[in-house]
């Protein structure tokens, strides 16, 4: 088996991403982890959706402070955290951020979406497994 | 607010995903547009501007005859004249929808039988006349529409009689002049169009530097337009003089929402792959724009209600609110595809990713500005841009001066409302000098009067033809003609003294047998239908407010004879009607202003849910509604009805400029450390030059107008072109210490319902 150094955790600030985050820090102590926060031009992301002021600063200050959170979870000697935020399509930016970053593995809560939004676009997770070619977890 | 800027975001990806189906659609709506275009109709004179009334419908059908009057100057008398007449005569009447001829070749026909060759037995019948007139009357209630072919029909026959040289032949009349009128206005709607078009190149070319693609906005408004005339001949909506100020307004509107989406999609594609920018662009200014184009919408809707149901100004109000939705739709149908296709094809965003991943980890710039700019938005901000960021600082650094001095303004502006003249004679407002006015005008002094110093009266109730109100009609006449301004009166009356040796017959039976002698034709001028008809002669050339008084006499007339029980008398016909309902559309524009204001506040109100945020865009309006006075009066422009729906137009327009500078000012002050005073400066420098751009570009729009040769058009241009500009000093010198004064004082409302409410934590100190 190849050996993993860096994973993808995209993480939107919903229940199962936080669970993904905490599956990484108990599965893979040594690896190198990339934290990603897709804003969606639409719709955001679930920790975010819109408010007051410019949506677009807000959203990745929102995004930033979350995924600086999460950085603690994982921060350790051992490895490297990088946070990385982004505008565009949850699905196609994870796919990028693979590719850009030389991701060995991705690690991704189950869904994000919810009743008519899942249904109407989809999962995320499920585009992204079919899309990457390194492994994926789903972490539920 | 989140739902709007989500529906605009979804609407760019949409776009963004499907740009070639996007532009098919926008092409079949073209398609659609040109079926309902050729539906429109044409509306001229006073019908524009008279309301429907049972009256006057009832005098329409039953009196209101158009005519078509064949001027004669010259060898009136020499037999090739005199045949050519009677040959015009004889084909004239047999067109569709013409009553009778009247010539004088019928009298010398009814004489000899035939046109005789000897200028001295024409003579002898018809005298030595210089000036001659063969009128072809209509048959009564034809619309405009199906008056103007018999103006047609008179043209080709003119040229048929073949007159001989050295006669002059006009052909004049109301249906003349309306048909000479509706080409004008037709031509002049084409020119305005054409002329604001030329104008909006040169102001993009020149304003609207360092964008690709700068003329494409022109494009989009211009399917905009198409697409309004669309929808104005599926709705039913007129062609009239007021309605051909539409489109230069409209262009100056339209042209305003693309450059706003335009250069946001550019400012967002600086950072963003297409992709992406096309959602935030769309997402971020969709909104502030569409709740602009609602205001500029509810402006013309308080024209529209205040309107009293006068047709043109209702016309003028329907197209522009449908001229408001559709240049609006054009700009996402057209402008937005077309974007994203050059967007593609240029491979542009490729390289603003690669930036965006470069910079990862370190801070990001953000396109939008914030308190820390970078080099690249400095220079794009330009000095221009800095100055007006300093100006609004400035400005606001010293709210109560700044704003006292524009109340004072405002004040000085009020008072001199009063003294401003008024437009009301739907005369004025063509051009004087138009061949047709003139030719009508020399048709009114050989015959003694027009049709508008002859002003009607329908008679109703139910003994029109006895003899005791025949005897009141005499009366009636006495006491109206010793009156001012009343020259004469045609009665039944009249007529039948003039049938009977002077004398009103004793019964009833002995008045219809006078009226059986009376020809068909005559007698339909005086009886229709159970209705009777009135002629009152007023002075010529009489003013408004003569007209109005004239108006007034005669039917105070009517009642002061005391007629008979049962006999309703009332002014009608369409020059009666029209004036007052003119006079009145200038005497309701404080309350048009008032209405347009309250629809745009409660449409603020509702979309924001925040009073502060309801009331400030509409300060900086205000004011102007009572600078525009002083601009009026320094430039001696008279009140038209169209000027009188300009304060609710203005406010619908400006509250554009100012709901884009407090839109950013909000999106500031809601960053971390930063005060009042610096979201002012970088709203002031970052949206101040961009509204300054699209401002001169609507001036440069409406400035079309003043080119005009209809002076209504021409005044409301010179008006529009102040007001635009005093919409735009206003949001940048007004809104910034209006923003000051309001937050302070929601400060201190927060600090009394703290206190209040015994809260340990402090007010929140205004941090300006």
């Amino acid at each position: 088996m190849t050996e993993i150094d860096r994973v993808l955790v995209p993480f939107d600030g919903s229940t199962q991403s936080e669970r993904a985050v905490e599956y990484v820090d108990s599965v893979f102590p040594a690896a190198d982890v990339t934290l990603l926060t897709a804003i969606d031009p639409v719709d955001g992301f679930a920790g975010y959706e819109g408010g007051e002021g410019n949506w677009e600063r807000q959203a990745t200050r929102k995004a930033e402070s979350l995924l600086a959170e999460q950085e603690t979870v994982l921060n350790d000697d051992d490895r490297a955290v990088a946070t990385v935020v982004e505008i565009g399509a949850p699905a196609e930016t994870i796919q990028s951020a693979v590719t850009d970053h030389d991701i060995d593995h991705v690690v991704i809560g189950s869904h994000g979406r919810s009743g008519l939004q899942r249904i109407l676009v989809g999962s995320v997770a499920e585009s992204v497994t079919r899309a990457v070619s390194v492994p994926v977890t789903i972490v539920r | 607010m989140r739902r709007s800027r989500r529906l605009f975001a979804r609407i760019g990806q949409f776009v963004q995903a499907n740009p070639v189906k996007t532009l098919l659609l926008a092409v079949l709506l073209i398609g659609v547009a040109g079926v309902g275009a050729g539906q429109i109709v044409s509306v001229t004179g006073d019908r524009a501007f008279v309301a429907e009334e049972p009256t006057l419908d009832t005098f329409n059908e039953n009196f209101d005859r158009d005519s078509v009057a064949l001027l004669v100057r010259g060898d009136v008398t020499e037999p090739s004249t005199m045949q050519a007449i009677d040959r015009y005569d004889r084909r004239m009447s047999e067109v569709e929808d013409v009553q009778t001829v009247n010539s004088p070749a019928d009298r010398v026909r009814a004489e000899y039988g035939y046109i005789p060759e000897s200028e001295a037995k024409i003579e002898a019948v018809v005298g030595t006349p210089e000036t001659t007139v063969v009128n072809v009357v209509t048959e009564p209630g034809l619309t405009q529409e199906e008056s103007r072919p018999i103006y047609g029909e008179a043209t080709e026959a003119k040229q048929w009689a073949q007159f001989p040289s050295g006669v002059s032949v006009t052909i004049t009349g109301s249906a003349a002049f309306s048909a000479q009128l509706s080409t004008l206005i037709q031509q002049s709607t084409q020119q305005l169009l054409g002329l604001a078009v030329g104008l909006m190149t040169v102001a993009l070319f020149f304003l609207f530097r360092g964008v690709r693609l700068r003329l494409l906005p022109i494009v989009a408004v211009f399917v905009g337009v198409i697409y309004t005339f669309g929808a104005i001949g599926f709705a039913g909506v007129p062609n009239s003089t007021l309605t051909s100020a539409v489109f230069p307004i409209l262009i100056g509107l339209g042209i305003d929402y693309s450059v706003q989406f335009h250069e946001r999609y550019e400012e967002e594609l600086e950072t963003h792959p297409p992709k992406q920018a096309l959602p935030l662009a769309l997402g971020g200014i969709g909104p502030p724009v569409s709740i602009a184009a609602v205001s500029a919408t509810l402006g013309f809707g308080a024209t529209w209600i205040s309107a009293n149901g006068t047709p043109a100004f209702v016309w003028f109000a329907q197209t522009s609110m449908f001229g408001i939705a559709l240049t609006f739709l054009s700009a996402i149908l057209v402008l937005l595809p077309i974007l994203t296709l050059y967007a593609r094809w240029r491979g542009d965003g490729e390289t603003a990713s690669v930036v965006a991943s470069e910079t990862e980890g370190q801070e990001r710039p953000i396109s939008d500005g914030g308190k820390q700019m970078s080099t690249a938005e400095e220079a794009e901000i330009g000095r221009f841009g800095r100055l007006l960021g300093r100006l609004t600082r400035f400005v606001a650094s010293h709210p109560v001066s700044v704003l006292l001095v524009a109340l004072v303004l405002f004040s000085g502006g009020l008072a001199a409302s009063d003294d401003l003249g008024t437009l009301a004679d739907s005369e004025e407002f063509i051009p004087q000098d138009l061949p047709a006015y003139v030719d009508l005008q020399q048709f009114r002094t050989v015959t003694g009067g027009g049709t508008d110093v002859r002003y009607d009266m329908l008679l109703t109730g139910p003994d029109l033809r006895d003899p005791e109100t025949l005897r009141w009609m005499e009366q009636y006449r006495q006491v109206a003609t010793d009156k001012p301004l009343v020259e004469g009166m045609e009665t039944p009356a009249t007529l039948v003294k003039e049938y009977n040796g002077g004398e009103i017959p004793a019964t009833r039976s002995g008045v219809e047998r006078v009226l059986e002698r009376v020809p068909e034709s005559e007698r339909a001028n005086y009886y229709s239908n159970g209705y009777a008809h009135i002629t009152v002669i007023g002075q010529q050339n009489m003013n408004t407010e003569q007209l109005l008084d004239f108006i007034a006499v005669a039917e105070s007339s009517a009642e002061l004879s005391r007629p008979p029980a049962g006999l309703d008398a009332e002014m009608t016909g369409q020059p009666a009607v029209a004036t007052p309902s003119i006079v009145s559309q200038i005497e309701n524009r404080n309350t048009t202003t008032g209405l347009g204001v309250l629809f745009v506040f409660v449409a603020l109100l509702l979309y924001y849910r925040s009073l502060l945020r309801a009331v400030a865009p509409l300060v900086p309006m205000i004011f102007v509604i009572g600078w525009q006075n002083l601009y009026m009066a320094a430039l001696s422009i008279p009140v038209s009805p169209l000027g009188a729906s300009l304060g609710a137009m203005s406010v619908g327009i400006g509250a554009e400029y100012t709901i884009i500078v407090m839109e950013r000012y909000f999106e500031e002050v809601g960053e971390p450390d930063v005060s009042r005073l610096d979201a002012v400066e970088i709203a002031g420098s970052r949206v101040g030059k961009a509204i300054s751009v699209s401002g001169m570009t609507t001036v440069f729009g409406f400035s079309a107008l003043t080119l005009s040769p209809f002076p209504i058009l021409a005044d409301f241009g010179f008006l529009t072109v102040g007001v635009i500009a005093l919409t735009l000093v206003a949001a940048i010198l007004t809104l910034p210490p209006t923003l000051i004064i309001l937050g302070r004082l929601s400060d201190a409302i927060d600090t009394k319902v703290m206190h209040y409410r015994n809260s340990d934590t402090k007010g929140v100190r205004a941090d300006d």
